[in-house]
C-alpha cells in the first residue's frame, strides 16, 4: 500500500533521516519507535507533503506522492495527524470535523457524517463544544478523527500519545482500536514501544536518521 | 529614515508609520518656529506618548503598526488643517548640513551602545523579547526610549531638510517608503547589533545611488 | 480576506488601480478605458493574492500598506501629453459620464449582489474552506484544503466589491486623481469593518454612516473627518477588542 524507498532528507549538511526504506500492508498498523529527534516526525511531515525530502520516493498505492502538495497527499488518501492538536480555533468540534469531508461530500452530507463518526467513537457530546474548550485528550481525538474523516486509508499519527495521562491515554487508545477495526491503516510515532504493543501489528527502530530494526 | 524604521523595527518590534508624519511635522515647525529645540522637544514628547499608548492598549505587532499609522495621519491632518492658505510651504534658509551631523551623531550613539556593556542586552532585546526580560533586561523602558529617540530624530530630520523640501502635511510619505524598503532589503541580511546598522547604512547609500529618483 | 486571516490595509489599491488605468486609457478612447480597466482588474487581483501567497497574516498588513502608499506617491508621476496638453500628474484624469439616478440603481444593485453572494459563501464549503485558513492555514492543509485555490478565490471575492466600488466612484464624480490611493481610502475598508463590529451587513451600514459624518464633520471643518478616522486607528485595538466581543454576542443572539 505505502513503499518508502531510499528516503533522505538533510538540514543544513546534517542528516536527519539516512536511505530509509519501508513498506506497509493495507489495513496494518505499524509502530514507529526512537528516542526524541530521531527523525520520526520528520519522516511522517514528508509523506505528509508537509517538507520536501531531499531524495528517495514514496509510492502510495502504486503512485509516486514524492514532494506532492499537501492537499494532494490527501486526495490520494492519506492524512496526517499533529502531534500537538491543531484545531480550527473559531469553529465548533462539529464543524471541525465536517470540514475534512466537505472535500467530497456536500456541507449537508458533511455535517451528517461528521455527527454519525462523532457518536461512533464516543464523542457525540462533544459535538457542540467549542475546539478552544477542549481538554487535550478531546483535542487529540479531534485531530485523530478529523484526519480519519478526510477519507484516509491511511493515517500518520505523530506522537498521539504525547502529553496525555493514564485516563486520557487510556480514552485514545480504545479509539485507536476501533479505527483499527474498520481497517484503517495507521503509521503512529511513539518514543516508547510498550504504549502500543496491543495495537500496532509490527515494530520499526528509528535512531539518529537510521532505521535499526524492523520486528513484530 | 531608514535608521529609524529599523531601530524601531527591531528595538521596538512595530513598524512606526508615523515617522512620515513627524518628518512633515519638522519642515512645518522650521517655517513656524526656527528652533531645533522645539522640533527635539515636540519629537521627544510625541514619541514618549505614542509609546506609552502602544505600551498599555497594543497586544501584537499588527496593532501597534495601526496605532502608529493613526498617528502619523493625525499629524498630516493636523498640519493640513492649521493653515489650508497654500499647498507648499518654502523656508529662506538651509540646514541641511546638520542633517548629516544629525545622521553622524546617530550613527556614533548606535555604536557606543552596541559596543557598550549595554549592546548585549540590545542584541537580546532584538533576537527575543521574553528572553531579554529573564535576563533583567527593562524592555519597556528600551522601547519607550527608542520610540522617543527615534521620533524626535524623525522631526529633526524634517526640520534640517526643510530648506531642501516643498513643504506639504504630505511631505514625509515618500522618505517613510524609501526607509522601509532600504529597511527590508538590509533586514534580508539577517545581522544582528552594530553589524546590521552598517549595513544599512550601505544599502542607503547604494539605493540613493542607484535607485535615486525613487529615494 | 479577513476570512483566510489577512487584513489588508491597501484595499485603495484595488479600488483605485483599475478605475485610474482605466481612466488615464480614456484619454485615448473609450475601448482603452475598458480595456486597461480590465487589465488593471486581473492585475490588482494578481498583486494581492501574490503577496497572500508570499507572506504571513503580519507581513500582510505590512505589505498591502506600504504598497498603497507607494502607488500613492507614484501615481501623480504618470503624464500623458494628448494634443498638446498635458493630462494626468496631481490632477489625474477624467472619467467618461453617465446618468447619476441609474448609476444610484446600479450602485444599489451591485450591493444587494455581493451582500447575497457573500451570505451564500459564507456558509457554502468554500466559506468553511476559508475560515479554516484564516485559524490554521497549516491544519487546513493536512486535512486536503487546497491553500492556492480558495485564497486565490478569497481575494478574488475581497476585489470584486472593490472594483465595482472603484467604478460607481469614477462615474460619480467624473474624474480620478492619483488622490483614489490616499491613505484615508486605504484604511477606510479597515474602519468601517471595525465600526461595524466585524460583520459584513453592519459593515455596509457603518460606510453609509461614515460617509455622511464625513460631509457634516467636513463641513463645519474642513478634513475634521481625518482627525476622527486617525483617532479611531489610534483606538483601534481597544476599540477592536469591545467591539468583536459585543458583536459576537450579537451574532450569538441573533
Amino acid at each position: 500500500m505505502l513503499r518508502v524507498k531510499d528516503l533522505v532528507k538533510r538540514v543544513d549538511n546534517v542528516l536527519l533521516l539516512r536511505n530509509i526504506n519501508f513498506e506497509v500492508e493495507k489495513g496494518e498498523v505499524i509502530c514507529i519507535y526512537g528516542p526524541n529527534g530521531s527523525g520520526k516526525s520528520t519522516l511522517l511531515r514528508i509523506i505528509a507533503g508537509l517538507e520536501r525530502a531531499d531524495s528517495g520516493n514514496v509510492f502510495f498505492r502504486g503512485r509516486e506522492i514524492t514532494n506532492i502538495s499537501p492537499w494532494d497527499v490527501v486526495e490520494s488518501g492519506l492524512a496526517y495527524a499533529f502531534q500537538i492538536p491543531r484545531p480550527f480555533r473559531s469553529m465548533t468540534f462539529h464543524e471541525n470535523l465536517a470540514v475534512a469531508c466537505m472535500r467530497y461530500l456536500e456541507v449537508e452530507e458533511a455535517f451528517d457524517l461528521a455527527e454519525k463518526t462523532a457518536v461512533e467513537f464516543g464523542v457525540g457530546h462533544l459535538l457542540k463544544r467549542s475546539s478552544d474548550r477542549l481538554s487535550q485528550g478531546e483535542m487529540k481525538i479531534l485531530e485523530i478523527l478529523r484526519s480519519y474523516l478526510t477519507g484516509a486509508e491511511l493515517l500518520l499519527l505523530d506522537e498521539p500519545f504525547a502529553g496525555l495521562d493514564v485516563e486520557n491515554a487510556g480514552m485514545l487508545r480504545e479509539r485507536l482500536h476501533i479505527l483499527k477495526g474498520k481497517g484503517v491503516s495507521m503509521i503512529i510515532t511513539s518514543h516508547r514501544k510498550r504504549i502500543l504493543h496491543e495495537i500496532a501489528g509490527r515494530f520499526i527502530e528509528l535512531k539518529e536518521g537510521v532505521l535499526y530494526a524492523e520486528g513484530r | 529614515m531608514a535608521l529609524l524604521v529599523s531601530l524601531n523595527f527591531r528595538i521596538g518590534r512595530f513598524l512606526n508609520l508615523s515617522l512620515g508624519g513627524l518628518f512633515a511635522a519638522g519642515g512645518y515647525i522650521a517655517y513656524f518656529t526656527p528652533s531645533p529645540f522645539v522640533a527635539l522637544i515636540a519629537g521627544l514628547i510625541f514619541g514618549f506618548l505614542m509609546a506609552l499608548t502602544i505600551s498599555r492598549i497594543c497586544r501584537s505587532i499588527t496593532e501597534a503598526t495601526i496605532l502608529s499609522l493613526g498617528a502619523g495621519i493625525l499629524i498630516e491632518r493636523f498640519l493640513e488643517m492649521i493653515h489650508r492658505s497654500s499647498y507648499y510651504y518654502f523656508v529662506s534658509f538651509d540646514y541641511s548640513p546638520y542633517l548629516v551631523v544629525l545622521g553622524i551623531l546617530a550613527y556614533l550613539i548606535i555604536f557606543a551602545v552596541y559596543t557598550s556593556p549595554y549592546g548585549l542586552k540590545m542584541k537580546f532585546v532584538e533576537s527575543d523579547h521574553e528572553l531579554a526580560e529573564l535576563y533583567g533586561v527593562n524592555t519597556k523602558r528600551v522601547f519607550t526610549v527608542t520610540t522617543s529617540l527615534t521620533s524626535a530624530c524623525a522631526v529633526l530630520a524634517g526640520f534640517f531638510s526643510s530648506g531642501l523640501l516643498a513643504i506639504s502635511p504630505t511631505t514625509g510619505f515618500g522618505y517613510l517608503l524609501s526607509g522601509i524598503m532600504v529597511s527590508a532589503l538590509t533586514a534580508q541580511f539577517r545581522q544582528i547589533g552594530a553589524v546590521h546598522y552598517l549595513t544599512l547604512l550601505a544599502v542607503s547609500f547604494a539605493s540613493v545611488r542607484f535607485l535615486g529618483v525613487l529615494i | 480576506m479577513r476570512r483566510i486571516g489577512r487584513i489588508s490595509m491597501g484595499h485603495s489599491f484595488l479600488f483605485g488601480f483599475p478605475v485610474f488605468a482605466g481612466a488615464a486609457g480614456y484619454t485615448f478612447s473609450a475601448e482603452l478605458f475598458i480595456q486597461l480597466f480590465l487589465a488593471g482588474c486581473v492585475l490588482s487581483f494578481l498583486i494581492f493574492y501574490l503577496f497572500s501567497e508570499l507572506t504571513g497574516r503580519t507581513a500582510f498588513v505590512f505589505l498591502t500598506l506600504v504598497f498603497s502608499i507607494f502607488v500613492w506617491v507614484a501615481s501623480p508621476k504618470l503624464v500623458f501629453e494628448k494634443d498638446g496638453y498635458l493630462t494626468g500628474g496631481e490632477v489625474g484624469f477624467s472619467f467618461p459620464a453617465i446618468t447619476q439616478s441609474r448609476l444610484h440603481i446600479t450602485a444599489i444593485l451591485i450591493l444587494v449582489v455581493i451582500f447575497v453572494l457573500y451570505r451564500y459563501v459564507e456558509k457554502s464549503r468554500i466559506g468553511y474552506f476559508m475560515q479554516a485558513i484564516g485559524d490554521d492555514e497549516t491544519s487546513s492543509r493536512a486535512v486536503g484544503i487546497n491553500l492556492r485555490k480558495t485564497k486565490a478565490l478569497s481575494v478574488l471575492l475581497s476585489c470584486v466589491p472593490a472594483w465595482s466600488a472603484g467604478l460607481i466612484y469614477g462615474f460619480e464624480f467624473g474624474h480620478i486623481s492619483p488622490e483614489i490611493f490616499s491613505i484615508e481610502i486605504s484604511v477606510f475598508p479597515f474602519i468601517a469593518s471595525l465600526v461595524g463590529a466585524g460583520n459584513p451587513l453592519l459593515s455596509v451600514f457603518s460606510s453609509f454612516a461614515l460617509v455622511y459624518l464625513s460631509k457634516i464633520l467636513n463641513s463645519i471643518y474642513p478634513g475634521l473627518m481625518g482627525i476622527v478616522y486617525s483617532l479611531i486607528l489610534i483606538l483601534s485595538p481597544k476599540i477592536g477588542r469591545w467591539v468583536y466581543v459585543k458583536g459576537k454576542r450579537l451574532g450569538e443572539k441573533g
